[in-house]
């Protein structure tokens, strides 16, 4: 009996050493405080950080095994170079993070690597590669963003006299909002239709109007662009179905923001609780370990509630090819989830990962991480995958119900509009 | 479905396997049914990871064991078993320790093992040695999942079938040892019938994670499994 535990125990120790050890990988929310000693370490690090923090490995098909197979001996070249002492430029390694990682398909990354010893030819000190913006560039529709211009159109429409609707009212204003940190622009447009039917319209740089509604009645600037939405939203609310031909949500250039805005958009038209999108996180260093995916739901809102599907109001999102994050979160959920909804424009830009800061990398284990100010590297990357009707349009984007093309209206940006407005007419 | 019908011929062939033998080798076989309880929990590093406490679960496994007799102190003895191996993750960060999973597992085991045996004639003791190899059938998740938006934490419980992917290794191996007790009495069914309680430790040698050329992160199970049993010998 003894002679056999002892030689159980012996089996058991020989087996206990057959297994394998992990690799050694940095927690990812460490990675900031890590120096690197040359190009090769910096750029494993960034490989390991991005296949096991990275959301999109089961739709993106780049296979990152090959990247390292292929890359690894270019960044120990450039260790060579620099032991001989000859210098590595910017230039160089933003040919190599370009090749290694331009082909990613999350398209709110940027990948910000700083040089590990300067060269005097350098005109900066870190790169930037946005797989994204090299992928939409590519894209035969591919036309400048309209950025400010959209005010231009707004002094166009009041000047336009051959217009077959007319500007009952007109409220713009561009206000910096202490919440987001930056400048918020809104477009508020009443058109009247020659039949005297009125459609709300709004136009939003970004998707900010959680923050903005918080200062709804106060005295900061933030507080005249929340007096702008309340116009946009009281006259749905209000304005009686016979005068109401539909609603018009501009999202062309929006550059994407706050999740919560979804509240205002969505919520103000359902009689219930409703699932809207769906995420899911990194649950393990594994490239395809995900966590499953979770519904996220809104409630009715009171505040500014109508029933437009009831009253079968047409709801429609105009977008472009920089309707960017919740840019096209919000076209693509409205579209999912209210029936009279309809969505003119261009296929949206494709990042339509939700973020959260670095600072959330202790929760999410994924998203972005490092600190180019401080250290070697900062890669910008979405914390959640999301799917909205089932489906995933990360590197995609939304593809509208009617395509109107800026280009192919030698760039002018009324087409769309005219565009939108023609649907509500003849709904 | 065709799973199943694998399941089935598997279990006839070991069954008739036995049997026929049996026929041509007088007394060395003993084939029989056990089922039990078992403690699963996981080997696993933290890469990447800092809040994640993982704890073992209870399971049962139930099956059939065929034994053939070299000598009185030693035999093989193989069993044929469904066996759920589950853990359970618990997230402990700020305040996601809500976060929890569940992972049920359920396994074809196929241990091979080495039975020296030392008593009397009717109550005997047991030491196993051996290996196993497993077929990773089915995969469920329970728990409790978040998302965050901007102001608020969302949570959402779960709960249903884990769909197998790419890094999912099926096919694994280990090695198995433990003791055991057996009596046995005049036979109602064999020519002896035995039961026996038997205490199995079940170590996993191979990851049921593949993970990557330059990036491995393996996990093994480790499973201390309790069975009753019911044997006839031929």
């Amino acid at each position: 009996m003894k002679r056999n535990i002892i030689l159980l125990a012996l089996v058991a120790l020989i087996f206990s050493g057959c297994r394998k050890e992990a690799d050694y990988h940095p927690y990812i929310g460490e990675t900031d405080q890590l120096a690197y000693d040359s190009y090769s370490t910096q750029f494993e690090f960034l490989w390991k950080c991005i296949s096991t923090g990275y959301v999109f490995w089961d739709v993106d098909k780049t296979n990152w095994d090959v990247v390292y197979a292929e890359y690894m001996p270019k960044f120990k070249a450039l260790d060579a170079k620099h032991e001989a002492g000859q210098n590595v430029t910017l230039a160089e390694l933003k040919t190599l993070y370009e090749g290694a990682m331009g082909g990613l398909r999350d398209h709110h990354m940027n990948i910000e690597v700083r040089n590990l010893f300067p060269s005097p030819d350098d005109n900066a000190s870190y790169i930037s590669i946005r797989p994204g913006m090299m992928e939409v560039e590519k894209r035969d529709y591919y036309i400048e963003s309209l950025g400010n211009a959209q005010y231009d159109l707004m002094v166009f429409l009041n000047n336009d006299i051959d217009a077959q609707y007319e500007l009952a009212a007109h409220e713009s204003v561009t206000a910096y909002v202490d919440e987001i940190g930056e400048d918020v622009t809104y477009h508020y447009c009443l058109f009247t239709l020659p039949d005297g039917r009125k459609i709300p319209y709004l136009w939003q740089s970004m998707a900010g109007l959680t923050p903005v509604m918080h200062s709804l009645g106060g005295t900061d600037q933030a507080s005249d662009a929340a007096v702008i939405v309340d116009h946009w939203l009281t006259a749905i609310k209000e304005t009686p179905r016979e005068q109401l031909a539909g609603i018009i949500l501009d999202n062309r250039c929006n550059t994407g923001g706050y999740q919560d805005d979804l509240d205002y958009l969505i919520g103000s038209f359902l009689n219930e609780k409703t699932e809207i999108l769906r995420t899911r996180y990194k649950e393990g260093p594994g490239r395809l370990e995900h966590s499953i995916w979770t519904p996220y739901y809104i409630e009715p809102q009171s505040q500014y509630h109508r029933d437009i599907t009831a009253e079968n109001i047409p709801y429609v999102v105009i977008t472009d090819i920089f309707s960017i994050s919740m840019g096209e979160i919000e076209p693509a959920t409205i579209k999912a989830v209210l029936p009279t909804s309809y969505v003119i424009g261009e296929r949206t830009f494709g990042a339509t990962g939700p973020l959260q800061p670095t600072t959330s990398i202790d929760l999410n284990y994924g998203g972005p991480f490092g600190n180019i100010s401080k250290m070697h590297h900062y890669v910008y990357t979405s914390t959640f995958e999301c799917s909205i009707g089932g489906k995933v349009l990360e590197g995609t984007g939304l593809t509208p119900d009617q395509e109107v093309l800026r280009k192919d209206h030698n760039g002018n940006f009324k087409a769309q509009l005219d565009a939108a407005i023609e649907y509500i007419q003849n709904h | 479905m065709k799973k199943n019908y694998l399941k089935i011929i598997a279990v006839v062939l070991l069954c008739w396997t036995a049997v026929e033998a049996n026929a041509q080798m007088n007394s060395k076989w003993t084939i029989g049914v056990k089922g039990g309880w078992n403690w699963t929990n996981i080997d696993r590093s933290n890469m990447g990871r800092i809040d994640e406490t993982y704890s073992p679960l209870s399971g049962c496994d139930f099956g059939i064991q065929a034994n053939y007799a070299f000598t009185d102190w030693f035999a093989i003895r193989a069993d044929l078993s469904y066996m759920n191996r589950s853990y359970r993750m618990d997230r402990n960060l700020h305040y996601l320790d809500p976060v929890y999973t569940k992972y049920s597992n359920d396994y074809f085991m196929l241990p091979l093992m080495a039975d020296f045996s030392f008593g009397g004639e009717r109550l005997r003791g047991h030491a196993f040695c051996g290996g196993y190899g497993a077929y990773w059938v089915t995969a469920n998740i329970e728990g409790k999942t978040y998302w965050m938006t901007d102001y608020y934490v969302y949570f959402d419980d779960f709960k249903g079938k884990r769909e197998f992917n790419s890094e999912d290794q099926r096919f694994i191996a280990g090695a198995v040892g433990g003791l055991g007790l057996s009596y046995s009495f005049l036979g109602i069914v064999g020519k002896r019938d035995v039961i026996s309680i038997d205490v199995l430790y079940y170590y996993d040698l191979v990851s049921h994670h593949k993970g990557y050329a330059h990036l491995s992160d393996p996990r093994y199970l480790n499973t201390l499994s309790l069975t009753l049993g019911l044997a006839f010998i031929f």
